[in-house]
């Protein structure tokens, strides 16, 4: 069944949008920053001029390259209880964001620099939180700044079971990433067949891919890593200021950058992932939780799903600022405009402050925002079963469902949605039960899983080799 | 004051930089700040005064008016065009007139990083803040940072960075400044969206601002610290 509920755009409009797309690559282009990398699109059929670096994409190109991309993406877990499916309509998932460097202290309530021990209270709380499919690697301020990405893989990889994001420094980190992978897999082949994390291409908004990010992409295609295309423009600043040409742009980038993955790597997995800001005209603060965010990221989720049938990523568990009335506002008012618009997995859960900081509370918060998201999204469902004639007859007028069959048996399905921090209490219990705020239920959630959850730990051997592999990245990345 | 030079920040204010400028839309084919700015010098007005009752006066109200949330940045940016306009006629004639020279800014992203805005957007409000600005644009090595402080002598160093990845980055360049015995010198400023006021102290920087607006405030403050201890 199609879960198309939100349709913000006409099918012109998506039409539109497309062609646009398209004229951008056709006439202005993109700069592509790699040598080998515009001869292979050349041979493909691109018009390539070597000396501006500038490829200009015929259009049936990327149409070709565009049918080339998965339509199913499989995000593994470590084990297979803990896999990840993306597609079109395919149900909605959260995960955390990647390269945040701050975290807001769950104890202290301290907003410091994050730290490898923040990194493994953040993968333990990610891990057993139910509706929290998928992780990312924060930034640690104490292990060295050179190779940070590669220690916090080995946490990502060591002290949770979910599939992760991993966002990578550069292709020489890269490398170290997904040799500890392979090691933890056991071979390449056994990883390539199920990637226990994805990574990202950065595109520098407008229209340009630098030189090292189209080397991950040669390196990550090798190895079956899964890429998302970090197209970030910034609305008003490095895209238009209209939202429309924004939405134009940053499908442009990804048009461009999927169509030039796919020729490097014909059947690279690159899910419809896109990450536009909106530029503070009175700060210059780049912002992700204003309503033009929201409104932006329901279209591309429509586009990405409705129109070009891929699994969608979108970070709409993004919020500006700390504090907390104002952050859980926007991120559920964005997250249930993605999720009826066609979003298969919402991103950036936990995060607070415009994606700077990662915030355990609020990494609780988002888990039961998705609850809910994931409720919203089931929909109801109309059948004869469901519409409960039979009951309704046997009780007849003046009677009560509450022991009737029909309620047993649905009384524990994923018909209702029931809350774990969400208070329900009338004020009299709520004031007699020590009147909590939400945060601070949330807190105590946390703080009790930390106490009680445990991850299986890797055979020690496998531990004993990413430390090994650790050490030699630190020995050959650090100058 | 001459009337002139209240024409010529009243242009600065409505951003008008030169006859051909296309801003505001209903001014157009009028003189600019440029017109204005040669018409003064040729009246013999005192350069000093067409600079701080002409140009500066005029910016110094854009500035106001956008403290109060009137303006946008985009619209500083054009009045920043239109003081440009003016300072461009004036500062030849200033420097051949041996008379204080405006402070320098040096800045630049550092080495592995391609972000431009920010920084850029910096440079933009520094130079319609009167700073004479040197953008060394993106992906800088630290050497080179060295290098153009040497040759410039710049007041005020601005170091950017955006990726956690080249942060470090930031603090080589400033210990390489130490070693070439240039800190002195030469005031640092850091920014960039992961840089926070405690990571700028704990790696030597003397400055930080967390946005264009107040990155020229910042910078007009460590100016004046510059002069007293050089004094």
């Amino acid at each position: 069944m199609a879960k198309q509920y939100l349709r913000l755009l006409s099918k012109e409009d998506l039409q539109k949008i497309h062609h646009a797309s398209l004229t951008i690559l056709q006439n202005t282009g993109m700069l592509i920053d790699h040598y080998e990398a515009r001869k292979m699109i050349r041979a493909a059929g691109a018009d390539v001029e070597d000396e501006k670096k500038i490829v200009k994409f015929p259009p049936e190109l990327v149409e070709k390259c565009l049918k080339a991309i998965p339509r199913r993406l499989l995000y593994a877990g470590r084990n297979l209880e803990n896999d990840l499916i993306l597609q079109a309509d395919g149900g909605i998932y959260a995960r955390t964001a990647s390269s945040l460097t701050s975290y807001l202290d769950l104890e202290t309530r301290r907003y410091r620099r994050g730290t490898i021990d923040d990194l493994n209270q953040w993968t333990a709380l990610a891990d057993a939180l139910p509706n929290i499919h998928c992780c990312g690697t924060n930034h640690a301020e104490d292990v060295p700044a050179q190779t940070a990405d590669i220690h916090a893989t080995r946490v990502l990889l060591s002290n949770q079971r979910k599939h992760f994001f991993a966002a990578s420094f550069s292709v020489k980190n890269l490398k170290y990433m997904i040799e500890m992978a392979l090691t933890v897999r056991g071979s390449k082949e056994a990883f390539k067949k199920r990637p226990l994390f994805h990574s990202l291409i950065g595109i520098i908004s407008p229209l340009s891919i630098p030189e090292d990010d189209v080397n991950m992409l040669f390196l990550a295609g090798e190895f079956g890593v899964p890429m998302i295309v970090c197209s970030e423009p910034n609305v008003g600043a490095t895209g238009p200021i209209t939202l429309a040409g924004t939405i134009a742009q940053t499908n442009a980038e990804f048009l461009g950058a999927s169509t030039l993955a796919q020729i490097i790597h014909p059947g690279i997995g690159i899910p419809y992932y896109l990450l536009p800001t909106v530029f503070d005209m009175s700060t210059g603060r780049a912002l992700l939780g204003s309503p033009e965010n929201a409104l932006i990221q329901a279209a591309l989720c429509q586009l990405g799903s409705e129109f070009y049938r891929l699994p969608v990523e979108i970070s709409a568990l993004c919020a500006d600022g700390v504090i907390s009335e104002q952050i859980i506002f926007q991120k559920a008012s964005a997250t249930l405009m993605a999720s009826l618009s066609g979003a298969n997995l919402l991103c950036h859960a936990g995060t607070i402050d415009t994606a700077l900081a990662a915030s355990p509370v609020h990494l609780v918060i988002d888990d039961e925002i998705m609850a809910v998201m994931h409720r919203m999204w089931q929909g109801i469902e109309v059948n004869h079963d469901t519409l409960g004639l039979d009951a309704i007859a046997r009780i007849g007028p003046l009677g009560n469902f509450l022991t009737d069959p029909h309620t047993l048996k649905y009384l524990r399905s994923e018909e209702h949605f029931r809350p774990t921090i969400f208070d329900r209490d009338s004020s009299q219990a709520w004031y007699a039960k020590g009147s909590k705020r939400l945060e601070q239920r949330a807190r105590e959630k946390a703080l009790d899983i930390l106490a009680k959850h445990e991850v299986e730990p890797l055979p020690e051997e496998v531990q004993r080799e990413l430390i090994a592999i650790v050490s030699k990245a630190d020995q050959e990345l650090i100058k | 004051m001459p009337d002139l030079l209240q024409e010529i920040a009243g242009k600065v204010i409505s951003g008008r930089a030169d006859k051909n400028s296309p801003f505001p839309s209903e001014k157009v084919g009028e003189p600019g700040v440029k017109e204005l700015t040669q018409k003064a010098i040729k009246e013999g007005i005192d350069l000093q005064e067409i600079l701080n009752s002409g140009l500066l006066a005029g910016m110094n109200v854009v500035g106001a008016r956008f403290k109060e949330g009137e303006l946008f940045i985009p619209e500083v940016l054009v009045r920043g065009q239109a003081l440009k306009a003016g300072m461009d006629v004036l500062k030849p004639i200033i420097v051949k007139s041996g008379l204080e020279p405006l402070a320098k800014f040096v800045i630049g992203t550092v080495k592995g990083d391609l972000h431009d805005i920010g920084k850029s957007l910096v440079s933009m409000m520094l130079q319609g803040a009167g700073f004479e600005v040197v953008d060394l644009g993106i992906d800088v090595p630290k050497e080179k940072f060295v290098a153009v402080v040497k040759q410039e002598k710049p007041q005020v160093l601005g170091i950017s960075s955006l990726l956690t990845s080249t942060i470090p980055e930031m603090r080589q360049v400033i210990e390489i400044l130490e070693e070439e015995g240039l800190r002195g010198q030469v005031k640092v400023m850091v920014g960039g969206a992961p840089v926070t006021d405690s990571y700028a102290a704990q790696i030597g920087a003397d400055g930080y601002a967390p946005d264009a607006i107040s990155a020229v405030v910042k910078a007009k403050e460590l100016l004046s610290l510059l002069e007293a201890s050089l004094r």
